[in-house]
């Protein structure tokens, strides 16, 4: 048996394994946004399978109906019922960005003024209609969620070409047409019978209600029934396009409580578990029973609202540096992530197209007290808060120890998340230095899961202005300008990965590391924790008509 | 007797009016759920204000309360922002789930609290007595979240005797055994408290000690001379207690994964529900209430003096 350390050691360089053989594969989709291209589904043509058995999901948020609608998506953890429920016309795979789904072609036109998908032959919904160009049309002319108003604000027509094409119009050149259309950035390419929802009222709000009821779609599950809020149950279905799913049944369970959802995975009542963390993933660790996967999500970083202050020692770049070095990165994630989180060096999460791959500074605190010292503050300096994300306080009191050898001493300020979120929005002042939300002299922790590329990280946290941004420098906003006016998808790249740099070389964000969202795995799941945490984007495992089980149940 | 009950109607009604503006208020100080369930930040701000359009949360507050209270008095408690189904719909659906629970629970508290308290009094002072304190303050001192979990890993992980999540299809006493022993214990203390009290004073009584001196046997003494009278006062707690454990099973129904109005209320308060949480408060608030005032009136019927002193 090896010992924890040996283990925790197996795991680290496991991870690092990983990431090397992972990286090079999404440097091809972390390369170049909008250009990544489009793979070919791996499809089964045996069709004799009989699913059996049944999966179960603690998710660790509580389930909305809402979710069993892709017409108005709020959220990105609706893809735990949209990807088993429905289909997209082109979405992410194992090892892809993009992935032919129910499409089997899509072109670009060199302007970007329009696009063209074209539906597979031969394609039902759950309930035996034929999926036509018109439920395409419409599912995308009728989308209302996330996102809803930018792409249609941009889109001048759809047009039917053939009962199986469509082509999208555009009234100006729509270079990330294929980011919102094909990923969680938003769900109109996610396909719903039209005649179906037009049937169940008179007005969307009538629809949604009644469609979150009793949903139809053409993914590789059927609805069966659900418990609002507590869980839903889905059935294989057997003519999805793709492959005959291998497991008849799949239930996901709202379980908020983390104790409660390993007890469930134990017990064998579970067997896929979100998120599993803090001293409750050692045990999981340790059960020769379970099986688990680091799941990396997107990473922490550190900011400094008032860095524009000339008052201010976090204006000092050599301040902000020295925070960096001060940061033991791989013990944090030891302590906090069994070692599984990964240290890194951009907010940006890897995976995402554009993001610039760059590993976290080297844990230096010699370097840090001189950089503190040559700055003028050998002795340190005290900050009115450091305020946490919210659930993170136990990573934010170990960076504040951390923070205190190099003399930052602070108190924290704890706060609900939609506190935070408030805050976040108030942005700067429209004159003078710092933050409306996070007043004063402190260091707030962030991060953020935001569907698309490296540009919406841009446009929301960095240039002068965006939703969240604590930043306003001069050169990163004319990056940003000659970004939106660009039409060449290298230049357009190559702005954004200029703007990253000029953030991160100046340690105007101090990232972390990237966040282990663990998924926790039961001994009847078959195949490895590995084969289902590999989609582009997603922290969630699948795809679900690949579960497997070592034995039927 | 007509003039005192329409008196305690109206401080009912009053008190549930309050209600409403505490509610009403309350949940709105706790922040934005627009932002909460678009997993902000990510959302675009049009995103966002169409959500909050979509909820009526663009409405000055006074329009937003009107429409709230006008809605209320027609058992309309508005719709869902999380599960976009009427509240109403939710909260009966989820209700069964709860009575269950509170039931099983209130049977337990009962079944302990009871039989313990009353052998605690008739052998007071000895160590049964002991015992029964001893429980007496676990069952008040132990929280039932700790409970709720000592038995899941006992009884769910360790022996697997037990299933932990849910409550399963249909009726299934299997499911029902944790949560309910876990939310029956306190009470249960709180039960063999009152009762080992209440029995202590019946049995100190003076017809209790004729009986006694008249050679009855101590057990039809106890059964029929004491416990019948020493159960008034048992029997008025153990209904609050009932409405009581339909309502504030929270904990219990969050960690079971229970689906009754507990862990909706707190669904409710985790997405900033506004519609869930006005709900469940003002239906509770409304149990209450009305369990009050029904005690009020059969106190009034029951003592002449409550009436005319009211």
């Amino acid at each position: 048996m090896m010992s924890t350390l040996t283990l925790r050691r197996v795991v680290v360089i496991g991870v690092l394994m990983l990431n090397g053989f992972l990286l090079p594969g999404l440097v091809l989709a972390a390369d170049t946004p909008a250009q990544s291209p489009i793979a070919d589904a791996v499809m089964e043509t045996d069709r004799s399978r009989q699913p059996d058995g049944k999966v179960t999901i603690a998710v660790h948020v509580s389930l909305s109906p809402k979710w069993l609608n892709p017409q108005e998506v709020p959220a990105v953890m609706a893809y735990e019922f949209l990807w088993k429920l429905h289909d997209n016309m082109i979405k992410a795979a194992p090892g892809h960005l993009y992935t032919y789904a129910l499409a089997e072609f899509y072109e670009m036109r060199p302007d970007f003024k329009a696009a063209t998908v074209r539906l597979r032959e031969g394609l039902k919904f759950h309930n035996g209609e034929p999926i036509t160009a018109e439920d395409v049309k419409f599912s995308y002319e009728n989308y209302h969620g996330m996102n809803a108003a930018f792409i249609h604000d941009k889109t001048e027509r759809v047009e039917i070409v053939d009962s199986r094409t469509v082509t999208f119009h555009f009234k100006e050149p729509f270079l990330d047409f294929l980011l919102y259309y094909a990923t969680p950035a938003s769900a109109a390419g996610i396909i719903i019978p039209k005649a179906y929802y037009l049937s169940l009222g008179s007005t969307n709000a009538e629809r949604d209600e009644k469609f979150a009821q009793a949903p139809i779609g053409a993914g590789p599950y059927k609805f069966v029934r659900q418990e609002p809020g507590i869980e839903v149950e889905f059935a294989a279905f057997t003519d999805y396009w793709r492959k005959v799913p291998h497991v008849k049944t799949v239930i996901s369970r709202g379980v908020r409580e983390l104790p409660v959802r390993v007890a469930a995975l134990k017990s064998g009542e579970a067997d896929f578990v979100y998120f599993v963390t803090g001293e409750l993933l050692q045990s999981v660790i340790d059960d020769p029973n379970l099986r688990y996967h680091p799941n990396h999500s997107a990473p922490f970083w550190l900011m400094f609202p008032d860095m524009d202050d000339p008052k201010s020692p976090f204006q000092d770049k050599r301040v902000r540096q020295a925070i960096s070095f001060a940061l033991d990165r791989q013990y944090l994630a030891d302590q906090e992530t069994a070692g599984m989180a990964v240290p890194w060096g951009n907010f940006i999460p890897p995976e995402w197209p554009g993001a610039v791959q760059r590993p976290g500074d080297e844990f230096n605190l010699k370097e840090a007290k001189r950089l503190m010292a040559e700055a003028g503050y050998a002795e340190g300096f005290g900050i009115d808060w450091f305020t946490p994300f919210p659930a993170a306080e136990s990573l934010s009191l170990r960076v504040m120890e951390q923070l205190r050898e190099i003399g930052i001493k602070a108190e924290m300020n704890v706060m609900e998340r939609p506190v935070y979120y408030q805050k976040l929005l108030e942005g700067k002042p429209e004159s003078g230095y710092g933050h409306k939300g996070f007043p004063g002299r402190q260091i707030v922790m962030a991060i953020s899961v935001i569907a698309g590329d490296a540009s919406h990280y841009v446009d929301n946290w960095l240039r002068c202005g965006g939703s969240y941004s604590f930043v306003c420098d001069e050169r990163i906003d004319a990056l940003w300008q000659q970004y939106q006016q660009s039409q060449d998808i290298k230049v357009r790249a190559d702005l954004i990965e200029q703007a990253q740099r000029i953030a991160l070389d100046e340690y105007m964000f101090v990232p972390i590391y990237i966040n282990s969202f663990t998924l926790g795995i039961g001994p009847h799941i078959g195949g490895k924790p590995e084969n289902y945490i590999n989609i582009p984007m997603s922290v969630l495992p699948g795809p679900p008509e690949d579960f497997t089980l070592q034995s039927a149940r | 007797m007509k003039r005192f009950i329409l008196q305690r109607l109206c401080y009912s009604l009053i008190t549930l009016w309050l209600l409403t503006v505490i509610v009403f208020t309350v949940v709105r100080f706790t922040g934005d759920p627009a932002l909460l369930m678009s997993e902000y930040p990510g959302a675009r701000p049009e995103d966002l204000a169409a959500m909050r359009q979509q909820w009526g949360l663009d409405q000055p507050y006074l329009t937003q309360y009107w429409k709230f209270i006008s809605n209320v008095v027609q058992g309309d408690f508005g719709q869902s922002f999380q599960f976009n189904m009427p509240v109403r719909d939710i909260y009966l659906r989820r209700l069964p789930n709860s009575l269950q629970l509170a039931l099983a629970g209130f049977l337990i508290s009962i079944g302990l609290g009871v039989p313990l308290g009353i052998v605690s009094a008739v052998r007071v002072n000895t160590w049964w007595d002991h015992v029964g304190k001893l429980i007496a303050l676990m069952g008040l001192s132990i929280p039932g979240f700790f409970v709720a979990l000592v038995l899941i890993l006992i009884f769910g992980v360790m022996l697997q005797w037990l299933p932990i999540l849910g409550k399963g299809q249909g009726f299934q006493f299997r499911y029902l055994m944790m949560p309910a022993f876990a939310l029956g214990w306190y009470f249960a203390g709180s039960m063999l408290r009152l009762t080992r009290s209440s029995m202590l004073e019946v049995l100190g009584s003076d017809y209790v000690k004729l009986a006694r001196f008249k050679g009855t046997p101590e057990w039809v003494v106890v059964a029929k001379h004491a416990f019948r009278n020493a159960m008034i006062p048992v029997l008025t707690l153990a209904g609050l207690q009932l409405v009581l454990m339909i309502n504030v099973a929270v904990v219990v129904e969050v960690i079971f994964s229970w689906p009754g109005v507990g862990r909706l209320l707190m669904e409710g308060l985790l997405s900033r529900d506004f519609p869930v949480v006005q709900g469940v408060v003002l239906m509770a608030g409304f149990m209450i209430v009305v369990v009050n005032l029904g005690i009020d009136i059969l106190y009034a019927y029951v003592d002449p003096r409550i009436r005319l002193s009211g």
